[in-house]
């Protein structure tokens, strides 16, 4: 098996059977409780909490189940309600679906949303997002990778050029495909809120992180035993905790090695996929190691992800969350005509794979695009 | 009291004869829904009864006898002895439950009485008049409004005393598989599970074929079908589906035939197998979800070539509807969801940019010519297999 689907999950860290044992035998505490055991469990996870929040140099942060839990608790309740009063609102139109439909849920609430389009160069412009703010400008939402295409917003400026507009307009960046894949320092930045989710890095489902700063303004929003700063109750989930903060250190520790493989792998990929007949590439120049978007021309995605399927190949042809709607809103908003746009596949990596991977990938690629274009749209 | 649900039967009173044999087919319908549950039938003078279901199923009893074709209506009842201490009682605490029910204690309420009990102390008159006087007693915020009643309360006097409020309308039709057995095309899309349900309604048992392009498409577009499947099942019962490997088929017409032709030359295989199918399974006719105009398949002179190529009769109930009345329609039979995942199937994997709208049949024969229709229909046939839809 051959899995480049990365940025829809990971697989685990390896030696999860001896952090579980361990769990089992002496972690399992509820950490609030107050003997000495249950002592240590959260010293434990508080720990896990500094691992954590020093990727991204982060302020603050809670522990959620996912990132679009922290995307919605963000979009929801962090910023400055007035009564009933109607807020403006600004995100970009190729946001991850737990961003973009929670805006458009807000419209229905009655506020106005604002969203910026990225266009053919793939990245939200400064001077785009600056005008379209306004006195009553509550949130601005601008993610730092996108998940389908790879391209990186420099959220550190969008941030810094958002507060000299407006200093009450509040940033959150979905940091769900960044965090650990591109370098971010949060209090460096006017960044208000950054969101991370466990799976993608190699932790767990069901565990997220919401990174924020003391002085942003967020709502508790689940009430009961005051877990997680008061803002967000329920016994933590320990155990998905201490595989997030193993993924993490196991990653920080070889930080540097990775980063040269990941970028190894994809100039690799990118130089043979593009030799392929028809091939057209979506990625933009910024864009992360791990994600690559690529189209060949004539040959649906769908249908080049189930030739590789039959290679044990596995990549997908957007993101997995949007595979239940067929909608090209992520193409449209960098400018990619349709006829294209359902030929996209997506490749993603992690560390685990190979440069004999990436051979194998593209012979077979090639091999499928020559078979299936003589029966595609002449 | 026990609480039971009478089931009344609609059109097949008007079969003369044959009414033993719809009244059979219904009756075995309703005991095998009935016996999922629990529940036991009986029959008397044109209507059914289910007894003895435990109340922890009694809704989902309710909703499954509900899908059963050939049902006029169902009421929730309940029954007790023909003394009048006993009808009074009940008829008071069938009120009280709908006053809960509806949330309110001032509603206007009418009681309608039948006896078919003739040595019965009271005619239905007087016995309507009794009832309301104990209700109106029982419960003083109500009145009586015989013209337009928020509440019936219907009281019926047979072998026992049964008393209800509610006469929920049932699917109709006529018993299923009264009308024989029939072959459906089932795509995957909106149109065809909602052909299959209104011929199945028309009392037709239902078989399926489906067309895939392995390895193009995927086993989560099989599974879509088979879960299409599972829907129509919950209203006919398991149901066979052909799945039938289409991809050399749809190679060979694309590498020997015009690329225009590509769809229509592809609708003319789908029939002709499933006519083979069909005529193997005894079925006696096709069924499509083929709506005029919709598609450029589905021209006049389209569905004029692919029906000159089988001899079956070929039912197209959705014809003459509008998408958007299809639409309702699948919904109403909580198969839309299902349909619209957005899977690649056998028909958008190939597909001409210019497909011809309006074929004519001697180009279309000329154009099989070019290919060995039966040795590919033979190969095609050989890697297909079969499922059990709703088993």
């Amino acid at each position: 098996m051959i899995y480049l689907d990365n940025a829809a999950t990971t697989k685990p860290v390896k030696d999860i059977s001896r952090l579980y044992a361990d769990y089992s035998e002496s972690g399992w505490f509820n950490p609030s409780a107050l003997y000495s055991p249950a002592l240590s469990v959260e010293k434990e996870m508080e720990s896990s909490r500094s691992v954590i929040k020093s990727v991204i140099n982060a302020p603050d942060m809670i522990f959620t189940s996912c990132g679009t839990e922290s995307a919605n608790t963000v979009i929801f309740n962090g910023w400055r309600r007035k009564g009933k009063e109607k807020f403006h609102f600004i995100t970009s139109s190729y946001e991850h679906p737990c961003v973009y439909e929670a805006f458009r849920h807000l419209e229905e609430l009655g506020h106005d949303v604002t969203y910026v389009v990225p266009g053919k160069k793939g990245y939200i412009d400064e001077e785009d997002l600056v005008k379209e703010i306004r006195p009553d400008t509550a949130l601005v939402a601008i993610m730092h990778v996108n998940n389908e295409t790879g391209a990186i917003n420099d959220i550190t400026s969008l941030s810094r050029a958002v507060k000299k507009a407006n200093p009450d307009t509040l940033f959150f960046s979905d940091g769900v495909q960044g965090f650990l894949h591109v370098p971010f320092d949060m209090k460096n930045s006017m960044v208000d809120y950054y969101s991370a989710s466990a799976h993608k890095i190699h932790g767990l489902k069901g565990t997220g992180a919401l990174f924020f700063r003391h002085d942003s303004p967020l709502r508790e929003y689940i009430y009961g035993g005051g877990q997680e700063r008061n803002l967000r109750s329920g016994t933590e989930n320990t155990f998905g905790i201490f595989v997030f903060r193993k993924a993490v250190s196991d990653h920080l520790s070889r930080n540097e090695e990775i980063s040269r493989h990941l970028s190894e792998l994809k100039e690799k990929c990118v130089s043979s996929l593009m030799k392929i007949k028809g091939a057209y590439l979506i990625s933009p120049e910024r864009s992360s190691d791990h994600i690559i978007n690529i189209a060949f021309e004539g040959v649906r995605g769908e249908v080049l992800l189930h030739l590789l399927e039959q290679n044990s190949i596995y990549v997908s042809t957007g993101s997995a969350c949007s595979s239940k709607k067929r909608t090209y809103r992520i193409h449209d908003s960098v400018g990619v005509p349709h006829n294209i746009a359902e030929c996209v596949i997506r490749i993603s990596f992690s560390d685990e794979n190979t440069l004999e991977e990436i051979d194998e990938l593209c012979k077979v690629t090639e091999m499928a695009v020559e078979r299936f274009s003589r029966y595609s749209r002449r | 009291m026990e609480k039971i649900i009478l089931i009344r039967y609609g059109e097949i009173h008007l079969k003369g004869k044959n009414r033993p044999y719809f009244e059979k087919s219904l009756l075995r319908a309703i005991k095998a829904s009935a016996s999922r549950f629990g529940g036991e039938v009986s029959t008397e003078q044109g209507r059914y009864y289910v007894k003895g279901i435990p109340e922890t199923s009694y809704s989902a009893a309710l909703e499954s006898l509900s899908k059963i074709f050939g049902i006029h209506s169902i009421s929730p009842a309940y029954e007790t002895d023909k003394d009048l201490e006993s009808i009074y009682g009940l008829a008071g605490d069938v009120f009280e439950k709908k006053l809960e029910e509806m949330n309110r204690n001032d509603v206007s309420f009418k009681v309608i009485s039948k006896r078919s009990d003739k040595k019965f102390c009271m005619n239905s008159m007087e016995l309507s008049v009794e009832v309301g006087g104990v209700i109106l007693d029982r419960f003083p915020s109500v009145h009586v409004d015989v013209h337009e009643p928020e509440v019936n309360l219907y009281v019926e006097i047979r072998d026992h005393a049964i008393v209800y409020t509610d006469i929920i309308p049932g699917s109709g039709g006529m018993p299923y598989g009264t009308s024989g057995k029939a072959m459906l095309l089932l795509s995957g899309g909106i149109d065809s599970p909602v052909a299959g349900y209104m011929m199945a309604k028309r009392g037709v048992a239902l078989e399926a074929i489906h067309y895939h392009s392995f390895p193009y498409t995927s086993d989560r577009a099989k599974e879509k079908v088979i879960r299409l499947g599972e829907l129509l099942a919950e209203y006919v019962g398991p149901i066979k589906i052909h799945m039938i490997h289409f991809t050399d088929i749809q190679m060979a017409i694309y590498d020997k035939c015009p690329e225009e032709q590509l769809t229509i030359l592809m609708r003319v295989f789908m029939m002709k197998i499933a006519e083979r199918v069909a005529k193997e399974n005894k079925c006696k006719a096709l069924i499509t979800g083929e709506s005029l105009g919709q598609v450029a398949s589905q021209t006049l002179d389209a569905l004029n070539v692919t029906n000159s190529v089988v001899d079956l009769p070929v039912f197209r109930p959705l014809i003459g509807f509008d998408k958007l009345e299809i639409i309702d329609i699948a919904e109403k039979i909580n198969t839309f969801e299902t349909s619209i995942l957005p899977y690649e199937d056998c028909c958008t994997v190939f597909v001409p940019k210019h497909p011809v709208t309006h074929p004519r049949l001697d180009k279309i024969l000329k154009s099989l010519n070019l290919l060995d229709v039966d040795a590919l229909i033979e190969d095609a046939l050989s890697k297909s297999d079969y499922v059990i839809a709703g088993e």
